[in-house]
């Protein structure tokens, strides 16, 4: 019930009106039961019948034993006239319905099922349904009945849109009217021309709109999705934003005496060593967008074997469309020597073609760098510090930041910013009239939330770096200027500001720590950052340890393209949830991994619980079903970490780290880890 | 600061069904989901257990037909609305045994059409609702493999709009119930990647108003309804944060009757018992102490979904 007021404490209503009133609707409702039951559709039985939805027209089984009864009678008269006024009766009934309640789903209904009988004029329709429409401009019955009448009477999208600027004239803050301008003219652009002239004409008036009412929120929305549709069109775009290994690198692959594993070595792009182990290969492929389907064709020159056997499978690992896709490439030893792999990605339907090649250094006999068998304490940095004496011991590494100066780098070279696409003329001219618009606007309305926003996303949109400070600082100022979505502006920030650092080689290289006095790899740090969110992990997938550390993070999901990843510091975050940690189960080789002090075990609400596949979304995979996984009350733990191959894990500082039953449960679901918090499992 | 009233709630629920004013008169045919929002509710505040689960039960067998759905109540007609309600009470009381699962599944597929959305009826009226209340339904009864999936997640998709959010057919505009409706579908087919989370979620973010409330589209006055339509749209896409929880929880708790019982829609509003239930299920989504916590998609407490879909709990 909406909008009745509350009577006064102590205050009854007026019994016997109320008594009276109660009593004849009982009698009217059990009638039509009973003549329903009965199926008795005499003019009596309908006239009671119309009462009692004009009392209450969400009687829904009223509605049904009319339409028996009408169409029963209906059926019984041949003569088209009197078919005709049995169902003019029906659609003043409707009219009369709607006056108590203009919300009546089922009075709505009743009327396009009199209409769809084809005897009723369309014009009377239209003529209440403006009536109506200036009465109730939002009103969404309507507005849905409108587009049911169009497409009865084969009205034009074109001819409809006249009808939206009428209603978006009359008052701009109409927001049924701009959606439904949406939905015409997506399909009256047909081709790029029509769509420059149309978009033109569009700004215009969201111009004016949002000029005239610079706080309503309707043509902001209206110019959101402009800018959208002034974007490139994606469809001239690769569809494939990086791959591992990088187009023009060179991997080598080592065994010490002939056996598996394999030592896997490459050059970063921030020019240091790493390598791995590996039984074969791995290859991935991410996609700018979710993709269903991968064809990529693998060869070799000279040619090795089993090349065409390749199978790429989506990370998801159940059966929905994924970003990242994962192969492996079989090594046959025997076979040493230097090969240039040919890759081509596509993804159909579209039939773009990604080409990548990449030098595969095939040798027998010891590595140029030998790995020994990883120590679990050498991962304790820098998720905390090492004491003076921990740093004596042989198993302590430090880290160095890589010191700056531009050696001769031959691995991987930076791609152009992925982000902007190649624009034409025209659209570069849209945004750039847009963004002195806003500014204009941001003259006469200092510090206004909409205008504010709608620059930083247009400057976003354009994409020159000589933006990106001033649209970090609009969504710094939108922290302030509107607080209650201040994580959302924060999260745009975040967004922007990982993009500005790891866009470039010099960025990332400040991010890189090398690990002095040991053996294996350094890190990329990106702690202390403030981030609410981090993106553009494509561009990180040569990276085996990550310090996410000290930031502001509520889930790790986009992580799993990071398949070399064998390190994860994401302490002091604020990860609220063990299904946050999802996307790790994806990551095969991962050992270490901090998670302490987030905010697991300390709320009631499971924010993550449908951002992974389970059998609550009705993926379960196997070993996850019904039963199994829930012995101890703990399904999450067992989804997220069953299967994975942990030997190092930090939770404390958790609220649930203290709790006996989920420290049991992890280690029930992960039987190779070695230390927990420290001690020896 | 004003406290939630749990003890005059759980008295105001339990009091409806002995009412016989002119409101109860109107509300009849919606009998079988008034039950669901009581009862939830009651669930939700630890109140469950004073409720006749068997006298339940077998009113709701009374409201089955032939054809296997229920009707909002005795003598009414099936419709799908009020087979997912009935479904949904005998989950709460871990009583879905008693129905045919099979039966029930027949009705539901026999509602979907070629284009993959779901009728409420025999009637033919489409909407996103019913695409909700099918798959729901079907998912609880272990039943989903009795519609064409595929068809019903595209029909989900072309429902979906230039903001981001979802209307009941195609060409419709966005709203917040509808929203949660095809979200909630979505989540449950496992096919939320078809959503924008940050497109929508920011359209979701924006429904809430100065004083805190939310509404269910742009310049529209905030109700007690959409802390659940919206909040829990919001969970399922992980962007709950981006919203001042305290603000919609002052202003929820504003729109309690002090004196007795139940949530309205708007402070000094009249209540009733499906504000009450969203009130309460919207208090539980922002970890209000003291509340069961309920899950976003199936709009049941969680432990009743965990038990549905993992087994008993130790
Ligand atoms: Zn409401």
């Amino acid at each position: 019930m909406h909008g009745r007021k509350r009577l006064p404490v102590g205050h009854t209503p007026d019994r016997s009106k109320d008594q009276a009133k109660r009593e004849k609707l009982k009698q009217l409702l059990s009638d039509t039961l009973r003549d329903h039951h009965e199926k008795c559709y005499t003019k009596e039985a309908l006239k009671k019948n119309a009462q009692l939805l004009e009392l209450n027209p969400e009687f829904y089984t009223g509605w049904n034993y009319r339409k028996l009864a009408v169409r029963h009678l209906i059926d019984a008269e041949t003569d088209e006239a009197a078919r005709k006024n049995l169902l003019d009766e029906e659609l003043l009934l409707v009219e009369r319905a709607l006056q108590v309640n203009v919300k009546s789903y089922g009075a709505w209904y009743h009327r396009k099922w009199v209409i769809e009988y084809g005897l009723s004029p369309l014009d009377h329709e239209f003529m209440l349904l403006r009536r109506l429409l200036k009465a109730d401009a939002r009103n969404f019955h309507g507005w849905n009945y409108r587009r049911f009448a169009i497409e009865k009477k084969g009205v034009t999208a074109e001819e409809e849109l006249d009808y939206s600027t009428e209603k978006i004239n009359e008052n701009f803050s109409n927001y049924s009217a701009w959606h439904y301008r949406s939905t015409l003219l997506s399909r009256v652009i047909r081709d790029k021309k029509s769509k420059e002239e149309i978009l033109d004409e569009e700004y215009k008036l969201v111009n004016q709109a949002y000029f005239t009412e610079p706080d309503d929120q309707s043509a902001w929305f209206y110019n959101t999705w402009l800018l959208g549709e002034t974007k490139a069109d994606s469809d001239a775009e690769p569809q494939v934003a990086e791959t591992w290994p990088e187009n023009g690198s060179s991997i080598s692959v080592n065994n010490q005496d002939g056996a598996f594993p394999l030592t896997i070595s490459y050059k970063t792009i921030v020019n240091s060593e790493q390598s791995f182990t590996s039984r074969t290969l791995p290859l991935v492929i991410t996609f700018k967008e979710m993709v269903s389907s991968v064809v990529a064709m693998v060869r070799s020159q000279p040619g090795m074997e089993n090349l065409g056997e390749i199978t790429w499978r989506p990370l998801s690992a159940v059966s929905v469309p994924s970003k990242t896709w994962v192969a492996d490439l079989p090594i046959q030893l025997s076979c040493g020597g230097e090969y240039t792999v040919f890759l081509e990605v596509s993804s159909p339907p579209a039939d773009q073609v990604t080409s990548v090649s990449f030098k595969l250094i095939i040798a027998s006999g010891d590595s140029a760098h030998p790995r020994k068998e990883m120590d679990p304490k050498a991962f304790s940095w820098p998720g905390k510090l090492p004491s003076e004496g921990e740093l004596e011991a042989d198993t302590a590494s430090k880290l160095v930041r890589l010191n700056m100066d531009e050696s001769t780098a031959e691995a991987g070279c930076i791609k152009q910013d992925s982000t902007v696409l190649p624009r034409e003329n025209w659209q570069e001219k849209l945004l750039e009239a847009q963004i002195e618009i806003l500014r204009d606007l941001l003259e006469l309305e200092r510090n206004s939330k909409w205008p504010l926003l709608t620059l930083a996303r247009v400057l976003a949109v354009h994409g020159s770096s000589s933006f990106t400070e001033e649209v970090l600082e609009l969504y710094k100022l939108l922290s302030d200027v509107d607080p209650d979505h201040g994580d959302y502006y924060k999260a745009q920030h975040s967004c922007l500001y990982i993009d500005k650092i790891t866009r470039s080689r010099d960025g990332l290289k400040k991010l890189w720590w090398d690990c002095q006095g040991s053996l294996s790899s350094g890190w990329l740090r990106c702690n202390e950052l403030g981030l609410h969110e981090f993106k553009f992990v494509e561009r990180l997938l040569w990276v085996q340890r990550l310090d996410l550390s000290h930031n502001q993070l509520r889930t790790l999901n986009g992580l799993e393209a990071l398949q070399l990843l064998e390190a994860l510091d994401v302490s002091h975050n604020k990860l609220p949830s063990v299904t946050s940690l999802a996307s790790l189960r994806l990551i095969s080789g991962l050992q270490y991994l901090s998670i302490s002090h987030n905010e697991l075990g300390s709320h009631p609400v499971d924010f993550s619980r449908y951002s992974f596949p389970s059998a609550l979304t009705n993926q379960a995979p196997d070993h996850h079903g019904k039963g199994s996984g829930n012995i101890d009350g703990n399904w999450d733990i067992q989804a997220v970490f069953g299967g994975m191959d942990l030997k190092v894990l930090e939770i404390a500082g958790n609220t649930a780290a203290s709790n006996e039953k989920f420290r049991k449960s992890i280690l029930k679901a992960l039987p190779s880890l070695k230390l927990l918090d420290g001690e020896e499992v | 600061m004003t406290t939630f009233q749990l003890e005059k709630h759980v008295n105001y629920v339990k009091s409806l069904d002995k009412k016989s004013d002119f409101d109860s008169v109107v509300m009849e045919h919606l009998r079988m989901s008034g039950a669901y929002w009581g009862l939830t509710a009651l669930d939700l505040m630890h109140s469950l257990n004073d409720m006749d689960g068997e006298e339940i039960a077998a009113w709701i067998l009374k409201c089955q037909h032939d054809c296997g759905g229920f009707g909002g109540n005795i003598g009414h007609d099936p419709h799908i609305l009020y087979t997912l309600s009935a479904v949904q009470i005998l989950a709460l009381f871990d009583k879905l045994s008693v129905v045919d699962a099979d039966k029930i599944a027949k009705y539901i597929s026999g509602l979907q059409r070629e284009d993959g959305s779901f009728a409420g009826d025999e009637w033919g009226e489409i909407d996103t609702r019913f695409t909700y209340t099918a798959v729901s339904c079907l998912s609880l009864l272990k039943r989903l493999d009795s519609i064409n999936v595929e068809k019903a997640t595209d029909f989900l998709v072309r429902c979906r709009n230039f903001d981001g959010g979802f209307g009941c057919t195609p060409g419709a505009e966005s709203h917040a119930g509808q929203i949660f409706c095809c979200v909630g579908a979505l989540a449950i087919l496992g096919a939320l990647h078809h959503v924008d989370r940050d497109l929508l979620g920011w359209w979701l973010c924006e429904r809430q108003v100065k004083a805190g409330g939310l509404n269910g589209r742009p310049e529209k006055l905030p109700d007690v309804c959409y802390s659940w339509w919206v909040l829990s749209s919001l969970i399922i896409i992980d962007r709950a944060h981006w919203i001042s929880k305290e603000k919609l929880r002052d202003f929820i708790l504003n729109c309690q009757d002090q004196d007795r019982g139940g949530i309205s829609d708007a402070p000094d509003d009249a209540v009733d018992v499906f504000h009450t239930f969203f009130g309460v299920g919207g208090l539980s989504l922002l970890e209000y102490p003291g509340l069961k916590s309920i899950d976003p998609a199936y709009a049941l407490p969680v432990d009743v979904i965990d038990r549905v879909f993992y087994g008993q709990k130790s």
